[in-house]
């Protein structure tokens, strides 16, 4: 289990990570999410020991972190890069002897994450002459090579195709499974809403919000109830509903903001007792909505 | 930290040996050198000629005769009644470079050869001109006797190593110049690529995922430690061009002041004499601890760039310190005594090549020589402790340079 408590990281004047907490359990795949600036990479570079905290402190299975254990992380950072002249086979092994591996572990476990990684065509080719979609495949393959407890992807998404964002996918899958514990950080909430078990929402260096998807949800004030046909009847008894609020609406259905206690299958009753409703449907707020409802501290709609 | 240390430091080789900067430095350094090992026989073609006026000393009679014999080879510029040598001075201005002493004793003749450069006396030969005379003088022994007084030897005696010739001392020079050249040419040439290094590591984006695989300063050392072992190898290599390249000299041993002080190759000519086991040596000695002195600062320096417009300023400073040893060391072969010669012959940075200079053109003492090695070793070791901290937070910074409060705050951790 990764816990990371008041973690604090100033840079001269300017304070990057103010107060950042998170537990993560073991196996688990963990959403860091927050805007540019938030101090989501200092707090990933915290966690791996890269930078020292300036309060608080991150502990792995009940102990302090300490330079040895990264050993056992993997690190996927950000902003990429390669040795331009080494080849991709050349690289993963580095990394992998980088990371504890010996020698013969780790041309074993290059060859096999070249496999996984369809990449054998390019493995002895220098990585400047890979395409980007490759390249990030390599850098994939050196920050898991060595079969990390914990792994760290930061923005692992941007720059792949659909086909090979499919393929990291399902390596991700794959490790999760494996009982590798997962840290992601991305701005495509809908993948990190397939991935994550629970999330971080962190803005201005603080937490703003954290938990499991449905924690976060049950968290939410508000939903929304669509329903078709939009007469007359039907709009008269949603906007019946205590704090109900019409919203902008699609085609063949009326849309209502109401409180998220509200009794949604007496609704449904009133519903049906006035109308033939062909739709009723009460939408959770998404990954999104939380997301911009903690960093912009408004509520949002759910859409 | 050592296996980490160890695995940066085989695979920093294995990249610098590929690197195109490596590899001109060792063709062209190559090329250097075996025109060094050439350059002595182009100088005794020049110094041959004052080697071959000579003054000749002794009882009139042997001397006379010597003449005539020596007549077709040499170039007699004097004769004195004396065998006991002239001054050094005295035979300069003579123009000559050798005096031959004549002594008869039991054994027959005796013959010394008193030389300004020792190692272009051709002995037997000198033997074979002076053999009629030896049996003259010995003509009233047996035939056994006759044949054991043929076999004698002529002895080689260099002139005081104080007080050289002109032609030795241009040659001493042009030795120390030459491995103080190239002293810098490593010492830049290393300390670039191991900053070329660490820049291109972080212009590319994997310094971030390195720093999170192994400790920084692992990394660090382990680049340094390559770019010294690669220092070494290419001076190995070069030394390779100049054995390959150096005439043969069958004198060389004894053309050295002390024969145990001759180098184990053979540069032949003057420069046998000149560069010596004690030249050498000091020479490996200071180039490993300049090498590592500035391949560490240079590294850790670097680490604080991250954009190519700061690169040539810093670069430009960067070199200045090693232009000003050079400078330094320049001034140290003509006046090695100079008070900011021997001062600066223990600052490190400086002392790698001003205390080299010394060495190479003076004889200074012993404790100065320890004492300037404790102190560079010494200083080696808290460079490496400055550059491990500027690189542990230098290689996750970008953007603008830090300003110097930034850099002294990180140095002071």
């Amino acid at each position: 289990m990764l816990v990371a408590s008041h973690l604090r990281k100033e840079f001269g004047n300017v304070v990057a990570v103010r107060d950042v907490n998170f537990t993560i359990d073991d196996g688990t795949t963990f959403g860091l999410i927050g805007p540019n600036g938030a101090g989501k990479t200092t707090t990933m570079r915290m966690v791996l020991g890269i930078l020292t905290p300036d309060g608080g402190e991150v502990s792995w299975n009940g102990r302090t972190l300490h330079g040895a254990m990264r050993r056992r992380f993997g690190y996927l950072p950000e902003e990429r890069g390669l040795y331009g002249r080494m080849t991709a086979r050349d690289q993963i092994r580095y990394f992998g002897r980088l990371h504890g591996l010996s020698e013969r572990d780790a041309a074993t476990r290059t060859g096999e994450w070249i496999t996984r990684l369809n990449l054998s065509e390019h493995a002895e080719r220098p990585c400047s002459e890979l395409s980007k979609g490759n390249q990030q495949k390599v850098q994939v393959a050196c920050a898991a090579v060595h079969g990390p407890e914990l792994l760290i992807l930061d923005e692992p998404f941007t720059g792949l195709d659909p086909v090979n964002a499919e393929i990291l996918l399902a390596i991700f899958s794959e490790l999760r499974a494996t009982g590798t514990t997962l840290v992601l950080s991305s701005h495509q909430m809908w993948q990190l809403e397939e991935l994550c078990d629970a999330f971080c929402i962190v803005s201005g260096g603080e937490n703003r919000i954290s938990g499991t998807l449905r924690e976060l949800r049950e968290r939410w004030p508000t939903r929304v109830i669509r329903v078709s046909p939009g007469s007359r009847t039907t709009r008269r008894v949603l906007e019946a509903i205590e704090g109900a609020r019409p919203l902008k609406s699609l085609i063949g259905a009326i849309q209502y903001e109401v409180p998220a206690d509200t009794p949604f299958p007496d609704v449904l009753t009133r519903l049906v007792a006035v109308e033939a409703v062909t739709h009723f449907e009460v939408v959770e707020p998404s990954l999104h909505d939380i997301y911009l409802n903690a960093v912009e501290g408004e509520v949002r709609v759910a859409s | 930290m050592l296996r980490d240390l160890f695995i940066v430091y085989r695979a920093e080789i294995a990249r610098r040996i590929q690197s195109r900067p490596f590899l001109i430095g060792l063709i062209v350094g190559g090329l250097g050198i075996a025109g060094l090992a050439k350059l002595p026989a182009f100088m005794s073609a020049h110094v041959a000629v004052e080697q071959a006026r000579v003054v000749l000393g002794g009882a009139p009679q042997l001397t006379a005769r010597a003449a005539q014999l020596l007549a077709h080879e040499y170039s007699i510029a004097g004769i004195q009644a004396s065998p006991v040598p002239p001054s050094v001075e005295r035979l300069n201005e003579l123009g000559a470079g050798r005096f031959i002493a004549f002594r008869r004793d039991r054994r027959g003749l005796l013959v010394t050869v008193y030389s300004t450069n020792a190692a272009s006396v051709d002995s037997p030969e000198l033997a074979r001109l002076l053999m009629p005379l030896q049996l003259e003088v010995g003509a009233h022994v047996d035939a056994a006797t006759a044949k054991r007084l043929a076999a004698f030897k002529v002895t080689v005696v260099s002139a005081t190593a104080n007080s050289q010739s002109l032609a030795q001392v241009e040659v001493q020079r042009a030795i120390a110049l030459t491995l103080i050249f190239f002293l810098y040419l490593l010492v830049v040439l290393n300390s670039q690529l191991t900053m070329a290094g660490v820049i291109e590591e972080k212009t590319n984006r994997i310094a971030e995922l390195l720093v999170a695989s192994v400790d920084p300063l692992a990394l660090l050392y382990g680049k340094i430690l390559a770019g010294g072992t690669l220092g070494i190898a290419q001076m190995l290599v070069w030394v390779m061009c100049a054995i390959a390249a150096g005439a043969s000299n069958p004198h060389a041993a004894a053309a050295a002041e002390n024969p145990a002080d001759a180098m184990p190759f053979n540069l032949g000519g003057p420069a046998a004499a000149a560069l010596t086991l004690t030249i050498f040596s000091s020479f490996t000695f200071f180039l490993v601890v300049g090498l590592l002195q500035f391949s560490t600062l240079f590294a850790g320096i670097g680490s604080l760039i991250s954009r190519p417009e700061d690169l040539g300023s810093i670069n430009a400073a960067m070199i200045l310190p090693i232009i000003a040893a050079l400078v330094l060391a320049m001034a140290a072969l003509d006046v090695p005594n100079a008070p900011v010669v021997v001062a600066s012959s223990f600052v490190p940075l400086l002392a790698p090549f001003t205390m080299f200079a010394r060495i190479a053109t003076d004889q200074p003492p012993p404790w100065e020589i320890g004492l300037s090695a404790g102190i560079n070793v010494l200083a080696l070791v808290g460079i490496a402790l400055v550059a491990g901290r500027l690189y542990r937070v230098g290689m996750l910074l970008y953007g603008r340079l830090p300003s110097l409060r930034q850099v002294w705050t990180t140095i002071r951790g």
